[in-house]
């Protein structure tokens, strides 16, 4: 695929200017009835135009609540507690609601994870794309539309002139995926946020989708994040990677490098389980146990449980990210070292 | 509805380990903590019923002895008042303290049991309907169509005026007041509970209808239907004191509290209290019944609407 | 979509044979009209002039054929009081009830829908503990109470407002009032249970993450959605508001439909009680029909499953 060049393009571009977005030290608490819980802690990611970076993590891992924290778009029981999201050099926790709002939709945008629930019932498909057009550019209605029908057609809608005026319960969760992601790059964003787009959906048009979001990509310089647990669509989509563990990140590191040597447990633990054609496996290894709910996580390492490489160290005191080389981070007491 | 339940937890959590009087520790015992305007409700709630059920016991005066030397007599509390009569007289002279406690009693004895009919005769049809499905269902639907085109009201003056408003005809038509909603409510609570695979089971093992109904199903959705016929007991209560209002409720010599207002609005100028005092009471219990409704609702069964 | 809508029709016409059957059976069924009409003395020959004239002398299998016949050929019966068609006295004092119960219509849904969405909006303040204690409250309040409180308040004590009658615009504050305060409470708690319900839907997410304005997300993407349940809810409420303005017209001696009818049914004035009955049934059949079409309308889902049906 086209990774090798777009990678080249992107270390260029990292050393010559800043990342479109960097987030550093985000951390959100939910107030539950249950209890105050810190569900996403201290993360850092960045990603810069034109580049992939894939998000991993088991289900619960805090992905979701990440990202909608960078776009400010908790639910009201959600709050940050700390940390600075900087996109363009800005401090996007700073802005004002109302600049807030002129630049969601306009210069970052988000797919939802649910696309059935994410559209709106009583509103028509072309509607609701025409809609992020009307907010953000000064478009006559007929322009409008005609760029919403371009919009349909690009993300591979067929027949857009009769979708145009169809509602979501007509769509499928594929054609709503589709329509979902022509509504967030109509206006063509800086940054887009897409929440697993391919999940439940078949894997022919999972490949249609990933092929389409790339494509999107590199037509229009945005930076793309992409929030997954599927680890194949990240070694097909992603130039970058940072794997989640329970609220926090706990590796990042360039795709190949990622997937050539994993230096923490567990994301050695992700790749053993994954199907591969290039190595014989009696049955797939998938970790043990499960990842801890918000109201058990603990100071020190949260992999320990599940872990096979731990001692007392990583009890307690929580693991710093050790550098290793220019281009890669891991957040483990006792990283794997290639063998 | 998670974050309706969260409304009525919240408050429990924020008032736990603060220092707690004689009253928030009981009501944090019966689960009530911090929820003060319920507590208030129930209160009051339990002192209408021991008034209704033992105020004969200090009723001062009969509630039709009349004494025409002191009619519409104020109440102590007004100028002109006497402690002989403590809320007053009315236009006969009658004691309206005394007339108070009375009606309350027919007035509580009315809405429940009314309340009652209308919940185990709505819940059997629904129960049925949703048994034999087919057309017994459809009739019942049909008839739910019928009850729901004609306001209550209308139709309980017109039954009332016409086939005699002796006290049994009164409670039978306050009772079904309300019959369509149990009815619906059990029965796609019924349907739904029949679907469920452990019910399915324990029919395939050969046990009888009624049996698998009274073990079974009754027990899930007795709870839900508590909660209805809470939520339905005011409206029970105001059909029958509107009823009453109008002059083709209770009858004289009984008397309920709608008829104490009614007469009552004859008087308005001269003597308000008559009218004031039972309209006070109607207030505050159908108010504090509705209070504890939606926190038994919210509490118990966050389904219901 | 013909076949559904001819469906709910003959639907709605069996509701109303039914009601109009029921109540013409429980009425005549219920005893000799003529003995509570005339003093007890009166001679039965007399009696039985009057049966034959009004038509009760026959079976009352006979009076039910005569009675949907004289409808059908719009004759609803004569007053037995009046002496004059049970039409003419409902038709004459319809625009007073009109005019109250549209006036209350009306202001309790402004009212009602948009309190109950600054409720849910602003969840939790003061402004939605302030409202919905309001309308639970106005709901628990018989009304008729709430009427006389007023009289006594604003009409009694201020004398700012007439006690009893209508004609002046003044005369209509009192009554729509009282009427409105209990229809606004109930159509504002179920205003601000869809909307809290709608608020936490995804696709109001969506709406934000697009950089749609507050004001905008509220219009344009969670009113359309909140309105779907909130319409049956006031269309079931209409039903409520001719009950209660039966009671309030009553109260106020306003001179409408439903005041005569609560006299007629004193009296057991059969044809008043029979055409008020027969009518009101039909306005809520009619309103619950005008109901289903505006949900089909508001709500793209359902107009599909009525095709499919
Ligand atoms: N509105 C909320 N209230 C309370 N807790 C929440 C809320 N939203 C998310 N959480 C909690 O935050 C944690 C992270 O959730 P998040 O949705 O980010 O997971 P995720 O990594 O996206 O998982 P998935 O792959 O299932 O989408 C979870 O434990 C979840 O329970
Ligand atoms: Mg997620």
């Amino acid at each position: 695929m086209s990774n090798t060049q777009n990678h080249g393009t992107n270390a260029d571009h990292m050393a010559a200017s800043p990342p479109l977005l960097e987030v550093r030290g985000l951390s959100v608490v939910f107030d539950t009835p249950e209890g105050s819980h810190q569900v996403v802690d201290h993360v850092d990611l960045k990603v810069s135009s034109g580049q992939t970076l894939g998000l991993v993590g088991e289900s619960g891992s805090g992905k979701s609540v990440t990202c909608l924290a960078m776009l400010r778009l908790l639910a009201a029981r959600g709050r940050v507690i700390n940390g600075e999201v900087l996109f363009q050099e800005q401090d996007l926790l700073k802005l004002s609601e109302d600049d807030m709002t002129q630049l969601r939709g306009c210069k970052i945008a988000m797919v939802f994870q649910d696309p059935m629930v994410s559209l709106n019932p009583v509103r028509t498909i072309g509607w609701q794309i025409s809609e992020s057009l009307h907010l953000h550019q000064n478009i006559s209605r007929e322009a409008a539309k005609r760029r919403t029908l371009e919009m349909l057609d690009l993300v591979g809608i067929p027949e857009p002139k009769t979708r145009y005026n169809e509602y979501p319960h007509q769509f499928s969760g594929g054609m709503s995926q589709r329509a979902m992601i022509a509504m967030a790059i109509a206006c063509e964003p800086k940054l887009l946020i897409a929440d697993e787009p391919t999940t439940a959906l078949d894997v022919t048009i999972q490949a249609q989708i990933l092929e389409l979001l790339s494509q999107l990509k590199s037509d229009l310089d945005m930076a793309l994040i992409l929030i997954t647990h599927d680890l194949g669509v990240i070694a097909e989509a992603a130039d970058e990677v940072a794997v989640m563990y329970a609220g926090r990140v706990v590796e990042e590191a360039p795709v190949f490098d990622l997937f050539d040597n994993p230096m923490h447990p567990y994301t050695l633990g992700l790749l053993n389980s994954l199907p591969r054609v290039d190595r014989k496996v009696d049955r797939l290894n998938a970790i043990e146990g499960s990842a801890p709910p918000p109201h058990e996580f603990v100071e020190g390492c949260r992999f320990e449980q599940r872990c096979g490489h731990c001692d007392d160290s990583c009890t307690g005191t929580r693991p710093d990210f050790k550098n290793i080389g220019t281009s890669r981070r891991v957040a483990c007491m006792h990283p794997i070292t290639t063998s | 509805m998670t974050t309706k339940q969260a409304d009525s937890v919240m408050p429990s959590h924020t008032a736990t380990g603060v220092k707690r009087g004689w009253l928030s520790a009981t009501m944090h015992r019966w689960g009530l903590s911090g929820e003060w305007l319920v507590t208030a409700a129930l209160i009051y709630i339990a002192f209408i019923l021991f008034i209704a059920v033992f105020g004969f016991t200090f009723q001062p005066y009969e509630h039709t002895k009349q004494d025409l030397f002191n009619q519409l007599q104020p109440p102590v509390f007004m100028d002109g008042g006497s402690w002989d009569h403590i809320f007053g007289t009315d236009d006969l002279g009658r004691d309206v303290l005394s007339r108070l406690i009375k009606g309350l009693q027919l007035s509580v004895l009315i809405g429940v049991v009314g309340t009652v009919i209308g919940a185990v005769l709505g819940s059997v049809l629904g129960i049925v309907a949703a048994h034999f499905r087919g057309w017994v269902e459809e009739v019942l639907m049909m008839l739910v169509d019928v009850q729901v085109s004609l306001p209550f009201i209308i139709f309980a003056l017109a039954v009332l005026a016409f086939v005699g408003n002796s006290l049994t005809v009164l409670i039978i038509v306050v009772g079904i007041d309300g019959w369509e909603r149990y009815a619906r409510l059990s029965r796609s609570m019924v349907l739904s509970c029949n679907a469920q695979d452990y019910v399915r089971a324990v029919r395939s093992l050969g046990l009888s209808n009624y049996k698998i109904y009274r073990r079974h199903v009754l027990p899930n959705i007795l709870g839900t239907l508590v909660v209805q016929a809470t939520i339905n007991l005011p409206g029970v209560i105001l059909l029958e004191s509107t009823l009453s209002f109008l002059g083709l409720g209770v009858q004289p010599p009984m008397t309920s509290l709608g008829q104490i207002l009614g007469v009552g609005r004859d008087y308005l100028i001269l003597a308000p209290w008559i009218a004031v005092l039972p309209g006070m009471v109607i207030f505050f219990l159908t108010l504090s019944i509705a209070v504890v409704g939606d926190w038994l609702r919210d509490r118990l069964d966050p389904t219901l609407k | 979509m013909t076949r559904y809508i001819i469906i709910k029709l003959a639907r709605s016409a069996f509701t109303l044979w039914f009601v109009v059957s029921a109540v013409f059976l429980v009425l005549r069924a219920s005893g000799d009209p003529l003995y509570s009409i005339f003093s007890l003395g009166t001679p039965e020959s007399t009696l039985d002039i009057y049966r034959e004239k009004w038509g009760i002398d026959k079976s009352i299998f006979e009076q039910y054929i005569i009675y949907f016949q004289d409808i059908f050929r719009g004759d609803f019966g004569t007053s037995f009081f009046d002496a004059r068609p049970a039409w003419d006295l409902i038709v004459e004092r319809l625009p007073n009830t009109l005019l109250l119960g549209g006036t209350t219509f009306v202001i309790s849904v402004v009212a009602g829908v948009s309190l109950g969405a600054i409720a849910a909006l602003m969840r939790g303040s003061k402004w939605d503990r302030g409202i919905m204690t309001v309308a639970v409250a106005s709901f628990s309040m018989p009304s008729y109470f709430l009427g006389l409180l007023l009289i006594l308040f604003f009409s009694l004590e201020m004398r700012w407002l007439p006690t009893a009658g209508a004609g002046t615009w003044q005369h209509l504050i009192l009554p729509a009032t009282t009427l409105g305060l209990t229809l606004s409470g109930t159509i504002a708690r179920f205003t601000r249970s869809a909307m809290l319900e709608v608020l936490r839907q995804p696709y109001m997410r969506t709406a934000r993450a697009k950089g749609a304005s507050k004001w905008r997300q509220i219009v344009w993407h969670a009113l359309p959605n909140a309105a779907i349940p909130t319409v049956t809810v006031i269309g079931f409420q209409l039903g409520w508001l001719i009950g209660g303005s039966v009671v309030i017209e009553t109260v106020f001696s306003w001179p409408g439909a439903g005041r005569l009818f609560i006299v007629a049914v004193g009296v057991r004035d059969f044809a008043v009680v029979q055409m008020f009955i027969l009518m009101v049934a039909s306005t809520v059949i009619i309103a619950n029909l005008l109901v289903d079409i505006l949900y089909g309308y508001l709500d793209p889902r359902i107009t599909i499953t009525g095709i499919k049906k």
